[in-house]
């Protein structure tokens, strides 16, 4: 950032503007990347001596790595010397009421659908006493722990279930994984835990936003859930009000163990900033996410990707036990310059595992959005199957649309498809259904959520209806 | 890294010696393109599974085989047995052209006459009889070269040509038979092909490849075929025995062709197709189709790409393939929709049957596309035979292999009945069952 950069920032981002002065103390360490930084960062968190080895062992591994070129995107490169590793939460300054919010939030909120009290929560307003967020959180927290599951942050997770922790940390991912797992794993800032014991059906949907004190979770967010035998649970991340972060890169990891019978329901929405229309600014978002499903254990992924400037992300299933299902649904969404290259990986280890994929993608502006992905039949696995389905959409002739498949087969038994296609938006279709009444727009909207129902379907029921309205807002202005 | 630069080193000495068995007789065309080509390979290095476009196809063992680059001698030392012909096509009044080792052999090639203006026969004697014609063409097809492409421009002095002039129609396809072999020596063999069919013209060219020993023989090819406007192109490439081959075909097409290109597989011990196709005009048809058949060791790796540089054209690709015993293969197709190409219509599928349990495939049909008023599909399937339809033809009181012959015949029928020149289509449909070992129906 230059120096005029800077002055500039500094004037637009500062309290003034709210009419506040907000003291805000904050541990924060200087830039940059090294052993010290890393050692300082456990101290702080208080961390046991095996979780900084496990950060030093990925440091020396991220090392050795080169950043990978494969994706089909183009960005600056990341300084990661650049970087604050460690900044404890900021206080946002509180607002007094939805009136001192920025008008353009509000809008999105209402197009959105989100209650009062959820976007007073959302914009930093002071929550009033009635809808009091700790109690919710609490009444929350205690119906989990009758049952004996345990729902915190990562940092919480490790200083009271070490055990636990130790056992599954790295298990699905190992830092070893790739050049952002090994970041990650080096310099993780915080993230979700979540265990379901035996036999045990999570009552309610599990989602950060429940997860109050710990919504800033940073750059670097690590998850952990496991699913013990027979259990079963559904996790929400993210929500679909827009999220602006200050930070560029995010790097975070996943990992999701279902153990036998179990079955992880995870669902996404992610709309971090993409860039101003000139596709300058946005947030590189490089995610790893994993999962490993045992015998007759069955992992769901669900995302809606409309944010991220840079999206770098293929959620996998390792389909190690007999009978395991993976499955994975995706929508992603690429206006202005965004660039997305996702998809999902399916390895079939195990006897007559199931998997099934299947990707929507919406190309618009001069964006770029590819599928790639993986389904891999290893020799053991007898009688695995496979269905892919990439679907993409083109809006206007500046954007592209991509598919990578690879479909590695080594088992005879197996049946594997994979079927895409690439089309627009017909005029016949919107020509029908101006003819109903139906402005264009909204022709195109209706069209669009045609064509991304089968995801929509599996997700979570307001998750959905939120999402579809989401849809909607980031392709507003696309079609001519 | 080094190792690699080493395998490069190992070729330039060969080239040496190489150049030195032609006793001066080099100062010619072709030759300049070797001299010029061979700063550019000792920079360039043979690929190894770490690269994305090689990562399921390993070629040391080939670097390792120590080939002595196919010289002329090679070529005068050999008789040919009878019987390396009972492949050609039947009919016998079609032309044939024999290259043995990669040299021109006039005396095994029937050649009757053809239309005057069209020039066709060696590569090696045209580019000195009509140097402007051959120098307009020749690597005139591409500008970046891989490795082997540059191996190729090294050691290929010969080749088939083909020019066939405006509105001028060649109805008989014409043989190009690759002899490959040598007694007591692994050759490399390298031949350069140019296909030049101008306006209105059109051309069916089959090539077959055969080996005649059991010696470790590379065969390295790259093809040049150029199709004018309207003009109207079949190419088929058919290989035999346990042949192994390395080898790029690029093609680039004006307004209004129609071209159809086939590649069979159907023992050959270790292939790796590079297909790249330009679609440099608007309303072009182009079908491209590929059928493998593999068994023991043999491993088949297809990579075609398919580049929409202009709108209202229509591609289709059709490869179809079954694998027994351990054998493997591989496919990459990639379809490109440039940026304005609107009105593309792009087809593309890749089917595969494994027949036993440590047969292989790896299959990645890529698309990608900046035009938005495209109909671009593509699918791939792996699986086996469908148990059902074996169990419904077995209940009706037909024998199992032969219950699975049908299935296997109906199976390929899409690319086999798509053949254009019935002799070719039988002799075809005759080897894939010798191959597979299985019953012919008749």
């Amino acid at each position: 950032m230059t120096e005029n950069e800077k002055l500039l920032n500094d004037v637009t981002n500062s309290d003034y503007k709210w009419g506040f002065v907000t003291e805000i103390e904050q541990v924060e360490f200087e830039k940059g990347l090294n052993e010290d930084i890393i050692r300082k960062l456990s101290e702080i968190k208080s961390e046991p001596e095996w979780v900084l080895e496990f950060r030093l062992k990925a440091f020396r591994h991220w090392l050795t790595l080169e950043e990978p070129k494969w994706p089909k995107v183009k960005y600056s490169q990341v300084d990661f010397q650049d970087i604050r590793y460690y900044a404890a939460p900021k206080n946002k300054p509180k607002l007094d009421s939805l009136d001192e919010v920025d008008p353009e939030l509000l809008k999105t909120f209402e197009k959105l659908g989100i209650p009062l009290e959820e976007q007073k929560l959302l914009s930093n307003v002071a929550v009033d006493v009635v809808f009091d967020s700790v109690s919710v959180a609490t009444t929350f927290k205690e119906t989990l722990n009758e049952k004996g599951i345990i729902f915190g942050s990562i940092s919480e997770a490790i200083r009271n279930h070490p055990e636990l922790v130790k056992k599954y940390l790295g298990s699905v991912v190992p830092y070893t994984d790739n050049y952002y797992a090994a970041l990650n794993s080096a310099v993780f800032s915080d993230g979700s835990f979540v265990y379901i014991p035996k036999g045990v059906r999570c009552p309610m949907e599990l989602s950060t936003y429940f997860r109050i004190n710990a919504m800033e979770t940073g750059q670097f967010e690590r998850t952990l859930i496991v699913a013990d035998e027979s259990s079963y649970v559904s996790y929400l991340e993210g929500c679909t009000a827009p999220q602006r972060d200050e930070n560029q890169l995010h790097a975070a990891v996943v990992e999701l163990i279902a153990e036998d019978f179990a079955e992880i329901k995870y669902s996404t929405v992610q709309n971090w900033y993409p860039g101003d229309k000139e596709g300058e600014g946005g947030i590189f978002n490089f995610v790893t996410k994993r999962g490993i499903a045992h015998t007759n254990s069955k992992i769901s992924w669900t995302q809606v990707e409309t944010g991220s400037a840079v999206t770098w992300k293929y959620p996998s299933c390792i389909l190690k036990g007999d009978n395991s299902i993976g499955e994975f649904y995706s929508i992603a969404v690429t206006n202005n310059y965004q660039q997305a290259d996702t998809g999902s990986k399916m390895v079939h280890i195990g006897k007559n595992t199931r998997s099934t994929i299947v990707s929507k993608g919406i190309s618009a502006g001069f964006s770029d959005n590819s599928y790639r992905g993986l389904v891999k039949v290893a020799k053991s696995a007898e009688g695995a199957r496979n269905f892919s389905q990439c679907d993409s959409m083109l809006m206007g002739d500046k954007c592209g649309a991509h598919t990578f498949p690879y479909i590695e087969v080594d088992n005879n038994s197996a049946t594997v498809e994979h079927e895409a296609t690439t089309s627009k938006v017909s005029e016949d279709q919107i020509f029908y259904l101006n003819q109903r009444g139906l402005s264009t727009e909204d022709a195109v909207n209706m069209i669009v959520n045609g064509f991304c129902k089968e995801v929509f379907r599996v997700l979570p029921m307001e998750f959905a209806v939120e999402a579809q309205k989401l849809l909607e807002i980031s392709l507003e202005g696309s079609v001519g | 890294m080094t190792k690699e630069y080493h395998i490069n080193q190992d070729y330039i000495v060969k080239f040496a010696d190489w150049k030195n068995s032609k006793n001066g007789n080099s100062v010619d065309f072709l030759s300049d393109i070797a001299e010029n080509s061979i700063n550019r390979f000792a920079e360039s290095k043979f690929p190894t599974t770490k690269d994305e476009e090689w990562r399921f196809t390993n070629i040391s063992n080939f670097l390792k085989s120590d080939l002595k680059p196919a010289t002329f001698e090679d070529f005068a030392s050999k008789s040919i047995s009878e019987n390396l012909f009972q492949n050609s096509l039947k009919n016998t009044e079609s032309i044939k052209l024999v290259f043995q080792n990669g040299f021109f052999n006039e005396n095994l090639s029937s050649i009757s006459n053809l239309n005057e203006k069209v020039v066709f026969g060696s590569l090696n004697i045209i580019s000195k009889e009509k140097p402007e014609l051959f120098a307009k063409y020749f690597n005139k097809s591409k500008d970046e070269k891989s490795t082997f492409e540059l191996l190729n421009n090294l050691f290929a002095v010969d080749g088939f040509f083909l020019f066939v002039p405006k509105n001028v129609v060649l109805e008989k396809p014409i043989e190009v038979i690759n002899l490959i072999g040598n007694e007591t020596q692994n050759l490399l063999v390298s031949t350069h092909n140019l296909i030049i069919v101008e306006e209105n013209a059109e051309a069916k060219v089959v090539f077959q490849s055969v080996l005649d020993n059991s010696q470790t023989n590379f065969h390295n090819y790259f093809t040049e075929i150029f199709g004018g406007k309207s003009s109207k192109i079949e190419i088929y490439d058919t290989e035999e025995s346990h042949i192994n081959k390395i080898g790029t075909t690029e093609i680039v097409l004006e307004d209004n062709s129609l071209f159809n290109h086939f590649s069979f597989s159907l023992s050959a011990n270790f292939v790796r197709n590079n297909l790249n196709a330009k679609l440099n005009g608007e309303h072009i048809e182009a079908h491209f189709y590929g059928l493998y058949t593999e068994k023991q060791n043999e491993h088949v790796d297809n990579h075609t790409f398919i580049n929409h540089a202009k709108p209202n054209c229509f591609s289709n690709e059709v490869y179809k393939g079954i694998l027994t015993d351990n054998s493997k293969a591989v496919f990459s197709g990639k379809i490109l929709v440039e940026k304005d190409s609107q009105k593309t219509n792009a087809y593309q599928s890749n089917k595969t049957i494994l027949l036993s349990d440590n047969a292989r495939i790896d299959t990645k049909p890529q698309l990608e596309i900046y035009a938005d008023d495209v109909r671009c599909t593509h699918g791939a399937t792996v699986g086996q035979l469908n148990k059902e339809s074996l169990f419904y033809i077995i209940s009706r009181g037909i024998p199992k292999e032969i219950a699975q012959s049908m299935l296997i015949r109906a199976f390929l029928a899409e690319v086999i009945d798509a053949i254009k020149i019935p002799e070719l289509r039988e002799q075809i449909n005759h080897k894939v069952f010798v191959s597979l070992n299985q019953r012919e129906i008749l």
